[in-house]
């Protein structure tokens, strides 16, 4: 009688964590994405012939993310700690600018690359100072971020393009491995990598804590205006490897380089499920938001759609995932 | 004396919350503190512990006069707290909270190191069942009850072995028998020589467990006295006319 229960509970135990195991990995970001993913991709395949093809996958649609993928992993670090990050754009372009100049004027590549992120880390750190230390709302911070970067991209550059000499840079954007582009490459890295130290480390324990409630995180000890600097410099240096990648892709650097990006990234970032009010999210939630972003933007090119439609997309999706979140969110708090 | 303070003085702005408190309490000891709704208790148990800086007066720690500036400043030095509020951050789990500023990581590289998520939770488990619950360490604390986030903040408390630790109303959410629980904890606590500044609107629960009790009235306090040899009722009736600002008509 007593082993049957014992091995009647036993077996739920396991069944049960069976169950939470193969959640796990959807925890958080919600059925209602992974639907929509699903009914986008065979609506584009029924109206496209070319949708569903292995240059499409490859070109149209990973090539194509990898700018705003690459500021969505840092967006959603700032977003799960409780901040925001509109400067990422005027970032990147500022950048691509940057590792144009130190490329042709003779630096290594490597040091080109270097550069660009440095340029994204300090003005990361300056977003981090001022909403930290100065305690200004972050929207405001990263919009007064974004139009003084990109004002002074503008004014060190004429306004004018910079072409690339470098063929290192060249053949990053043109250059497969396994069949996979090497910037996809360098897009799956980033998650790959935030996707690891998140879980494991103090960084990640305290984006979650600073987003949840950062009164709490500091009275806990946690220097929170410190870890700011950390989450809005990650942020930066992602939107300054972003920038390096359009370089790559177009083989020239302009002050004008991914604006309005903003928007496709934060989209990605909501859609996949990371709160507007901090605390929660997860990256691969942003790998999700990101993908059906992207396939929307190039399913509408490849039908020929004109641009403007895009963008009423993406707005459109852009407050559709604010409302299911909000609509969640209140739906709990009543349960 | 393990805490001694005399004379604190803090305004915020135009207000003048604390007006020149002095107190002390011994280790082993439970200070009882009451007083109304905006009398400055919960002000001055986060001038003890760091939260904020006194304006005039001293507080002496151990006979060693100290100047906490930062939290973790006054926790370094084995002062505790458990704020009125819980401070918890409720998208993260009990272990999360309790560990919260100090993670344990395993094999660390000099600063870098991963976090030993086993290891912290299996300490979560033990100390939570030495607050005589069990509730889940790795759910989420928004999903528990009001009686286990406190029971959580609790836990934070005593992980780390303090020397004085500072309870703001800790029973405010409890149900009855977690009321008894708590209350023989401090107890074990004092037989443990931790000392203690309890904070509760329940006079009886006060009067149990505390040696001494005092009474703030617009920052000030106004009545001090040692529980032993007094009845319940005696003590209580005292507290109610101090609080109202009456004289004790010389009954003592
Ligand atoms: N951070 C603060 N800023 C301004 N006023 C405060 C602050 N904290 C407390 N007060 C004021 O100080 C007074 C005492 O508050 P408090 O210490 O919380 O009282 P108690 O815990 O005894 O109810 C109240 O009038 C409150 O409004
Ligand atoms: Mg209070």
């Amino acid at each position: 009688m007593t082993t049957q229960n014992v091995s009647a509970n036993g077996r739920t135990a396991i069944g049960q964590q069976l169950v939470r195991w193969g959640r796990r990995p959807f925890h958080d970001i919600g059925g209602g994405l992974l639907i929509a993913l699903v009914i986008e991709i065979i609506v584009f395949w029924s109206l496209s012939p070319n949708f569903l093809t292995f240059n499409n996958i490859t070109d149209g649609i990973g090539r194509g993310m990898v700018v705003i993928g690459i500021m969505a992993v840092g967006q959603t670090i700032v977003i799960i700690a409780g901040g925001f990050d509109l400067s990422v754009g005027a970032v990147s372009a500022a950048a691509a600018i940057t590792a144009a100049s130190l490329s042709n004027s003779g630096a290594p590549f490597l040091v080109a690359v270097l550069g660009a992120m440095g340029v994204g880390l300090g003005v990361g750190i300056v977003n981090g100072l001022i909403t930290g230390y100065g305690r200004i709302n972050p929207l405001i911070t990263t919009l007064g971020m974004l139009s003084i970067v990109r004002g002074l991209a503008q004014l060190l550059t004429g306004g004018r393009e910079k072409v690339i000499d470098s063929r290192t840079f060249l053949d990053l954007g043109i250059n497969d491995t396994f069949g996979i582009p090497n910037i996809v490459w360098i897009l799956f890295a980033c998650f790959a990598f935030f996707g690891f130290l998140i879980p494991r480390t103090k960084f990640g324990r305290y984006v979650y804590a600073i987003g949840s409630n950062d009164r709490a995180a500091r009275l806990a000890g946690v220097r929170i205006n410190r870890w700011r600097l950390v989450i809005y410099g990650a942020s930066g240096m992602l939107a300054g490897l972003a920038g390096v990648v359009t370089t790559v892709r177009l083989g020239t650097a302009a002050p004008n380089f991914n604006t309005g990006s903003e928007l496709a990234v934060i989209t990605a970032v909501i859609l996949g499920g990371t709160s507007l009010q901090g605390g929660k999210g997860r990256l691969l939630g942003t790998f999700f938001g990101l993908l059906f972003i992207q396939i929307l933007r190039n399913g509408l090119v490849l039908l020929s759609v004109r641009s403007f439609w895009q963008l009423i997309a993406i707005g459109t999706s852009l407050i559709a995932a604010v409302l299911y979140d909000e609509w969640r969110r209140t739906g709990l708090t009543r349960g | 004396m393990i805490l001694e303070i005399n004379d604190i003085t803090k305004s915020f702005g135009a207000v003048d919350v604390l007006k020149g408190v002095s107190m002390s309490v011994d280790s082993a000891q439970c200070y009882g503190l009451v007083g109304d709704n905006g009398a400055g208790k919960s002000t001055l148990l986060k001038v003890l512990s760091g939260v904020h800086h006194p304006d005039s007066g001293e507080i002496r720690l151990e006979d060693r006069v100290v100047d906490f500036n930062a939290e973790i400043g006054a926790r370094l030095a084995g002062i505790e707290m458990i704020f009125q509020d819980l401070a918890l951050c409720d998208d993260l789990d009990a272990t999360a909270n309790i560990f919260m500023g100090r993670e344990q990581r395993k094999s660390t590289v000099g600063r870098f190191g991963f976090l030993d998520h086993e290891g912290m939770k299996k300490q979560t488990e033990e100390v939570l069942a030495s607050l005589g619950t069990d509730l889940p360490a790795d759910q989420r604390v928004r999903t528990l009850s009001g009686g286990q986030r406190q029971l959580v903040a609790v836990a934070r408390a005593l992980e780390f072995q303090p020397k004085l630790l500072l309870m703001d109303e800790p029973t405010a959410a409890l149900s009855v028998d977690k009321v008894g629980v708590l209350l023989e904890l401090i107890e074990r606590l004092k037989a443990r020589g931790v000392a203690i500044i309890l904070v509760s609107h329940r006079f009886t629960d006060l009067i149990q467990v505390c040696d001494k009790v005092g009474v703030l009235v617009h920052g000030k306090i106004v009545d001090e006295f040692e529980v032993a040899g007094h009845s319940v009722d005696n003590l209580t009736t005292r507290i109610v006319r101090r609080m109202s600002g009456l004289d004790l008509d010389g009954e003592e």
